[in-house]
């Protein structure tokens, strides 16, 4: 018994810093925000003439693939696009056309110069106006929808993609990229 | 042996308190380095500038509670010495970009120790950008350290801080070391009405995987004893650095970016006043910190 006692007072200082220096503080007290694994669809165009048209899945649960944290809600904060490997298409060639999500049109091409998406670049770029490009809030509306519902989120959604690109032959690549934020619980 | 094994206990319970007070997120998913992981780099400094200059400022605080050291003889005190920087307004936001395509203007948001972060809107209704949101709610970031002084040798004490964590679970490892010195000056002015010294102090301590930081200081201190009580003051110049190295995990085109960079503690100059009562071998002290952030002192301490 003398031996517990003096090791409680010899704890005793120690634990009463603790107590006193942890009140007032508190930790993960607001809702900690992560990036969704950004998904992505590509289509390889490979056509002799100048008409294009192809058909793929975009996969959304991949947004939350090896999250292990509960998600309160899923918002999108950005769509891009880029055309590459365009080995094989005249230089000259301009592309006309729609992305197309579960029939609502996302974004609308008209004569835009393939080189204008040789890098990455957002839907939602403003400066991109003239150039042809246009974003299409319907598409843009029914993917916020979708996301806005966890519960009944598909796991997939249907892109398609149309238009023509003359003078052809045509060989490029088309990626639409979705980036997501997720918010949890805290 | 017997007092051993009371040194052991005494370990363990600082070792406690210090992985308490040390290890930024206390919870399974350490929410503290989630954040930091999900900024990008030039945010990142403005999100974390204040956690830098409160682990700075705390670590440069509580080295001495008097002037007086005499010149020959041993002298060996054990303190448990606990810090905190006081969080303002000031500490709670930063000014941010948002990532492409949102507007280039920097806006105002929450640091570490702020609420909720800003929603900056994009040119589509629904389309925004959220930016982190404030992780820690305190008025006052804490940390408490063990210090042993000994001496004396010509006028001069050694100063030595430890602290060996290892990583326990979700906890973070924690090591930290200090040594440092502080030298009579006194004993050269053998009529000045009060003690005099001047010390220097450099720190390392590892916080998980994510922070590394580094500290020196040096000052002037100056005492006066009555009785029981000191009184104590300085002035100190001081330095902060800390590396923060992570994987990016955030948006932008090359996500998974390993980033490592350093910031500065912007605490660089602080005056210092305290009291020190000794009581046969128990001493206890209290004092503040006034610079850039303001810091208050305590220590508990056993020894001659």
């Amino acid at each position: 018994m003398r031996n517990v006692t003096q090791k409680a007072l010899t704890i005793l200082p120690f634990i009463t810093l603790i107590g006193i220096f942890i009140i007032g503080c508190e930790l993960g007290v607001n809702p900690l925000l992560f990036d969704g694994s950004p998904v992505s669809v590509k289509f390889r165009i490979d056509e002799t003439g100048t008409a294009y048209a192809k058909i793929d899945t975009l996969h959304l649960n991949g947004i939350r693939a090896s999250f292990d944290k509960h998600i309160d809600s899923i918002k999108v904060f950005n769509i891009t696009l880029l055309i590459d490997s365009t080995a094989g298409t005249d230089t000259s060639t301009t592309i006309s056309g729609t992305a197309v999500i579960d029939g609502h049109i996302l974004l609308t091409l008209t004569h835009v110069r393939l080189s204008t998406f040789s890098s990455e670049r957002s839907i939602f770029d403003t400066t991109m106006a003239s150039a042809g490009f246009s974003f299409n809030s319907d598409g843009v509306s029914y993917l916020l929808d979708l996301m806005s519902d966890l519960e009944n989120l598909p796991s997939y959604v249907v892109v398609n993609i149309s238009g023509t690109a003359p003078p052809g032959p045509l060989h490029f690549c088309i990626r639409l990229k979705l980036y997501t934020q997720l918010y949890t619980t805290p | 042996m017997k007092i051993f094994t009371d040194f052991k206990y005494v370990v363990m319970s600082i070792s406690l308190l210090a992985w308490t007070l040390t290890a930024p997120p206390a919870r399974a998913q350490n929410p503290f380095e989630d954040a930091v992981k999900q900024i990008s780099s030039d945010n990142a400094r403005g999100y974390l500038q204040p956690f830098v200059n409160a682990v700075g400022a705390n670590l440069n605080s509580g080295l001495y509670h008097s002037a007086q050291i005499g010149d020959v003889g041993l002298a060996l005190r054990f303190d448990i010495i606990g810090m905190g920087t006081l969080i303002g307004d000031a500490e709670k936001t930063y000014n941010a970009i948002a990532p492409q395509p949102f507007d280039q203007t920097p806006v105002q948001t929450a640091t570490v120790y702020g609420g909720i972060g800003t929603t900056v809107h994009g040119p589509v209704p629904g389309i925004d950008y959220h930016f982190q949101n404030g992780e820690v709610k305190t008025s006052i970031v804490l940390l408490a350290v063990p210090q042993l002084t000994i001496g004396n040798v010509f006028g001069t004490q050694a100063i030595v801080r430890y602290i060996p964590i290892p990583q326990i679970g979700d906890f973070p490892k924690v090591n930290l070391f200090g040594i440092g010195a502080h030298h009579n000056v006194s004993r050269y002015l053998p009529a000045s009405p009060v003690d005099l010294a001047v010390g220097l102090f450099y720190q390392k301590i590892n916080i998980g995987d994510t922070f590394d930081a580094k500290t020196v200081n040096f000052g002037a201190e100056v005492s006066k004893s009555f009785s029981v009580a000191t009184l104590y003051g300085g002035m100190q110049y001081e330095s902060a650095t800390m590396n923060v190295t992570y994987v990016y995990t955030g948006p932008g085109s090359t996500p998974n970016t390993k980033f490592s960079f350093d910031m500065d503690s912007e605490n660089k100059f602080r005056m210092t006043g305290g009291l020190s009562l000794n009581l046969v071998i128990l001493n206890l002290s209290a004092d503040i910190n006034v610079g850039k952030v303001t810091v208050i002192s305590g220590a508990l301490g056993f020894g001659l």
